[in-house]
């Protein structure tokens, strides 16, 4: 049975006609907006971009669903197929820092002291969960929560789930979330192999690339506690990936199990780990090789017309994908907003500026399905290889993280704006 | 001086370029122009349709099939180029001596077998991009004696590429236009003449029309010099500037803002004509 269901499973995300046979086959997804959405996605109908304040709200109220339907930590997303997901532990600790940050979006740009409050009490309420399902040796569950799994620790999720307490503690001064925190930080030095690599606890039992964005909340921690051991965990891992970058900008290792792509989401997984460490190490070569590798992308995205990034880029980046991953979409926004910021060129800022106006154009503003009004899908279209007929809450997540970058820098830019 | 122009009779900028060599007594040899897929976006796109050009352009010139998916997407735009075009009066017509004795040729794309064959049986002293269908190849450029020659709407070598004079404005608060020898590269070929113009126009697409202007008047000053030899090409070095790209509309609104700011403190507009 098993081999069975791993076939179905392959061929399932392989074939794009298998994908969208799989929604008329399921009779759940025969509802109006569904339809609508498939329709539209097939047809390459978008949607009209307006502020940025109105797509950010849209998408932090979808994002607050997420977590008013579980009542503990963020639902994974919501699925045509399946409804709402079990809550994503890792996935909750990143989006910690998105609640807590537009909270104050809402009240520095708009006073809303309500929607803030209400942002800072949920990012605080999924931190106190996050700290209930901590697993014994420090570590945090892998995949979906639910109490009848048989709970694994794992690296990447550990890490993410870092940020968010971290995050916990500096806004609520509360050391139990420091102490957690710093379970996980040893939990992480330890399992660490002697080359930097984590291979114990992961998903794909080999070294990978997007683990920069575990060695990241490392130096996070390390900035707290000032416990050295946590910063040559990181740099033990951070020179290890930093010699997986080729002379085109190219990274090896950094798509989950195809060593022959790369796919913009965890590709941008580890030029954000290695560039955020950059920074606080001042380490200016690992700020080079993301700056440059950036510019390739830039590059690729403006010579060749793209709307919306392909999800999935061969060794000479060529697109091997006939569809985009929105989040990877909003993640590689969000680095170029960050490197224009690092390097003064205004160019890294344009392209994210035209990714972010794409990507508005694919959530829907209104309309009475509330389950993906303000969402952010998996793939574009919906029935794309990435988190097909799926709205991941981490789509979400980054979506919000570009549009509040992108709003702190025109706002930056003063009278001019 | 023997002289083929590349672009189309309905660009504005082919017609500012031919309407300059006139104006100098340099008559091209020949116009060869390139069929763009979407007739009417070719320009519609443009920042810089003034009542002057849409004099100088017939309704057929510019509007085919494809103006429909046009006209689908920028209802008001199409209507009112549409409009403009119709309702100027005959008087108002502007002559289109530009084309007199010029032969005209067509091809699919100026990098063609065809274009080629064209060049080879002219075989011109200079190529003026006004503009190209695309980067030309080396067995184009290989083709003109002294060599092709391009205006560009901003300061070579530092801003290359797309929207180089909102680049320009949102940076450094200045404009200028260069012409360059063209190479296989985005305005990478040596360079012929830099030139600053004045900032002191509020408006975005009224200083496209003015720069536009003063590279076709740039460029056939650059041709004359060319002529007699009085000019010194100089390389650059790819690392000089970097390669911009479309900017977005939210950076376009800043450079806007950063022009009206200027013509305050000014409190001028000059004249365009």
């Amino acid at each position: 049975m098993e081999p069975n269901a791993n076939l179905i499973k392959r061929l399932y995300y392989k074939h794009q006609i298998i994908r969208m046979g799989s929604f008329f086959l399921d009779p759940r997804c025969y509802h109006y907006s569904k339809l609508k959405i498939f329709l539209a996605n097939l047809l390459n109908k978008k949607y009209s971009e307006t502020e940025n304040s109105i797509h950010i709200k849209k998408a932090m109220e979808w994002l607050l669903r997420s977590y008013a339907i579980t009542k503990t930590g963020s639902s994974a997303g919501y699925s045509f197929h399946n409804s709402w997901m079990d809550p994503y532990p890792e996935t909750t600790g990143y989006i910690i820092e998105t609640f807590y940050d537009s909270g104050q979006y809402f009240l520095d740009y708009f006073g809303d002291r309500d929607v803030s409050g209400l942002y800072r009490t949920c990012a605080h309420d999924m931190g106190k969960w996050l700290l209930e399902i901590q697993l014994v040796e420090g570590g945090f569950p892998g995949g979906t929560f639910s109490s009848e799994k048989i709970l694994t620790p794992n690296v990447f999720n550990t890490g993410q789930i870092l940020l968010g307490l971290l995050r916990c503690y500096s806004e609520t001064g509360d050391a139990c979330f420091l102490e957690s925190g710093i379970k996980a930080g040893d939990w992480l030095a330890e399992v660490q192999n002697p080359d930097g690599t984590w291979t114990k606890y992961t998903y794909e039992g080999e070294g990978r690339s997007y683990h920069a964005r575990v060695s990241w909340p490392l130096l996070e921690l390390f900035k707290v506690t000032k416990n050295e051991s946590y910063r040559d965990t990181a740099i033990a891992n951070l020179d290890w990936v930093s010699k997986n970058f080729d002379k085109n900008g190219w990274c090896e290792f950094s798509n989950f199990f195809d060593k022959t792509t790369t796919l913009t989401h965890t590709f941008a997984y580890t030029l954000r780990g290695l560039l955020e460490s950059g920074v606080i190490l001042s380490r200016q070569d690992y700020i080079d090789t993301v700056t440059f590798t950036a510019e390739k992308i830039m590059k690729s995205y403006e010579i060749r017309k793209y709307d919306l990034l392909p999800a999935l880029f061969d060794k000479s980046w060529n697109s091997v994908a006939n569809y985009s991953c929105l989040t990877g979409c909003a993640q590689i926004s969000l680095i170029l907003s960050k490197i224009y910021l690092l390097t003064d060129d205004i160019r890294f800022f344009n392209t994210a500026l035209k990714i972010n106006s794409a990507l508005k154009q694919t959530q829907i503003l209104s309309g009475s399905n509330q389950n993906i009004l303000g969402g952010i899908q998996g793939s574009y279209p919906i029935y794309g290889g990435y988190m097909p007929m799926i709205y991941p809450n981490w789509a979400a997540k980054f979506f919000v993280d570009a549009l509040l970058s992108e709003e702190n820098i025109m706002n930056s830019m003063g009278d001019n704006k | 001086m023997n002289i083929v122009v590349f672009g189309l009779r309905y660009h504005p900028y082919t017609i500012d370029v031919l309407e300059c060599l006139q104006a100098r007594n340099l008559k091209p040899s020949a116009l060869i122009e390139y069929k763009p897929q979407y007739k009417v976006s070719q320009i519609s796109t443009s920042s810089d349709l003034n009542d002057e050009f849409l004099s100088k352009i017939s309704l057929k010139e510019i509007f085919s099939l494809w103006a429909i998916k046009m006209v689908s997407r920028h209802p008001i735009l199409s209507l009112n180029l549409l409009l403009k075009i119709i309702l100027i009066k005959p008087s108002e017509k502007k002559p289109r001596d530009f084309l007199e004795g010029i032969a005209v040729y067509s091809v699919n794309s100026h990098n063609d077998d065809k274009c080629i064959e064209i060049l080879t049986s002219i075989s011109p002293e200079v190529i003026v991009l006004a503009p190209a269908s695309a980067i030309l190849r080396q067995n184009v450029l290989n083709i003109p004696k002294i060599g092709t020659v391009n205006a560009h709407m901003g300061k070579l070598p530092e801003f290359r590429g797309m929207n180089a004079l909102e680049w320009m404005i949102l940076k450094t608060e200045k404009a200028y236009v260069s012409v360059h020898f063209v190479d296989e590269g985005v305005d990478t070929g040596d360079i012929l003449l830099v030139r600053q113009i004045p900032l002191n126009n509020p408006d975005l697409s009224e200083m496209r029309v003015f720069a536009r202007k003063e590279m076709a008047t740039l460029i056939v000053e650059v041709l004359l010099n060319l002529r007699d030899g009085n000019i010194n090409a100089q390389r650059q070095k790819y690392d000089d500037g970097k390669q911009y790209f479309t900017m977005h509309k939210k950076l376009l609104g800043c450079a806007n803002k950063i022009l009206e700011k200027m013509a305050d403190r000014t409190g001028n507009k000059f004249d365009i004509k």
